[in-house]
């Protein structure tokens, strides 16, 4: 008796943890990218789309699908919100055995590696993991084109440039020390 | 020699008034020294500006942008800014030295002495204008932003040149001393920039896009940002264009208005 008990105890847990985590990521629901890998350019927008599938018996919670984009490199900086402008979108609820898609887009602003990945939450309170696609991985070609050499003439240059054609004016018009102005020379040249 | 004595000086070839008063005009003001100062000080500014954001290693394409846009409307408004106080100076500030009865005697309309007082002061947002380009075009030659830029800022920069020295002027007309004139326009332009401070949150909904679509000034940040750094075209955007179009033709028309009516010695009305 006491050795059934045990069984029965045993396979109850083990039940138990199966249904946990067949509810862990988000009750069922499942991210699924239409790629795996995205190449472009620098300043280039692209596009890829994941579809979020209820695969539980039962309509899923209200869902709430995110896009977050992280590099590889630690010596670029990544905001999501220069990257995407709509990265948060409100699906509802999907009902059992049904699926949702949905575009995303991106915009590269920066060069290097990066991974972007789409995670799904429901809106009730209650404690469970969200589910996470898998990740995207995007390689942005072009580097930072902001020319930073060669600023230092320009903005010496034309300050300086603007400064000599004052000081040349000036001069001109009141003439060199030891020599009357160009206005009072035609003067006595051609009198009042 | 003054706008006025060069105004009654006989002209062989039948010079128009308002080209003789804006010719003499620009002699002061850019022989004389003035505008050349002025514009070493705007050419220091933009240099010590384009260096901090050219200097900066970690800008993504965005921030580059952003660069390029915070440059070409930095150097709007301070061009703008020194044509407006120009303008404001223009009638109110000849009454005060005592140059303003000579101006009047001589053969010229109020209103062609205005217009080349105009166009004297409309020269400083013009050679203000010149000396942004080429920090304009280093800023955004390596990201293809150079062209859009310059010409954005022309069109944007010209009227709202415009509307800030039909302002000025009428101002100046009406004003009773130079200082009332410079501190109602400097009050009426920092009016009109504090909307360009609020943040992203308070720019929403329609009652807050229309009053940034009112204002010229803002509108025209708006329009620069959206072509720059959203990379919107020209045409998407041109509905933000209305507002200083509008106000460059109504304030060049009342400032004309105003100083045909106004421009007379002593006390406005008087």
């Amino acid at each position: 008796m006491p050795r059934a008990l045990g069984t029965c105890a045993a396979l109850a847990a083990a039940l138990a943890l199966l249904v946990h985590a067949a509810r862990g990521a988000e009750g069922g629901v499942t991210v699924v990218p239409d790629r795996h890998r995205l190449e472009t350019r620098l300043g280039a927008s692209v596009a890829f789309r994941t579809t979020i599938a209820n695969r539980a018996a039962a309509a899923s919670d209200v869902l709430v699908a995110h896009l977050e984009i992280l590099s590889l490199d630690p010596d670029v900086y990544v905001d999501p919100e220069d990257w995407s402008q709509q990265r948060t979108r409100y699906l509802g609820r999907i009902a059992p055995g049904r699926s949702r898609t949905v575009a995303w887009r991106i915009d590269a602003i920066s060069g290097g590696r990066f991974v972007a990945y789409v995670t799904v939450v429901g809106a009730a309170p209650r404690r469970q993991a969200p589910a996470i696609g898998e990740a995207i991985r995007v390689e942005v070609a072009g580097r930072k084109a902001l020319d930073t050499d060669g600023i230092l003439p320009l903005a010496i240059g034309i300050p300086a440039a603007v400064g000599a054609l004052g000081l040349a004016i000036r001069v001109r018009r009141r003439g060199l020390p030891g020599r009357p102005p160009p206005e009072a020379e035609r003067s006595a040249v051609h009198g009042p | 020699m003054s706008a006025g004595a060069a105004a009654a000086q006989p002209h062989p070839g039948g010079s128009p008034g308002w080209a003789i008063v804006a010719g003499q005009e620009l002699r002061d003001l850019w022989l004389g020294g003035r505008g050349l100062v002025l514009s070493f000080a705007f050419a220091a500014l933009l240099s010590v500006l384009s260096s901090v954001l050219a200097t900066t290693e970690a800008a993504n394409l965005l921030e580059q942008r952003e660069a390029v846009s915070l440059t070409l409307q930095a150097a709007t408004a301070v061009g703008s800014l020194l044509a407006l106080l120009a303008a404001a100076d223009s009638i109110s500030g000849e009454r005060e030295r005592a140059t303003l009865e000579t101006l009047l005697l001589t053969p010229v309309s109020r209103l062609a002495i205005a217009a080349g007082k105009a166009l004297a002061a409309f020269s400083l947002w013009l050679a203000a204008f010149l000396l942004t380009i080429p920090y304009v075009w280093f800023l955004g030659r390596g990201i293809g932003v150079a062209d859009e830029a310059i010409a954005a800022g022309l069109l944007v920069g010209a009227l709202l040149a415009l509307f800030l020295v039909g302002l000025g002027v009428g101002v100046s007309a009406l004003a009773r001393s130079n200082r009332m004139s410079l501190s109602v326009v400097l009050f009426g332009l920092l009016a009109l920039f504090a909307p360009t401070q609020l943040p992203l949150s308070a720019r929403q909904g329609w009652v807050a896009e229309a009053l940034l679509r009112v204002n010229p000034i803002t509108a025209g940040e708006h329009f620069v940002g959206r072509v720059l750094v959203d990379a919107h075209g020209f045409e998407e955007e041109a509905s933000w264009l209305v507002s200083p179009a509008v106000a460059a033709v109504a304030f060049t028309l009342l400032g004309a208005l105003l100083a045909r009516r106004f421009l007379r010695l002593g006390r406005a009305g008087g």
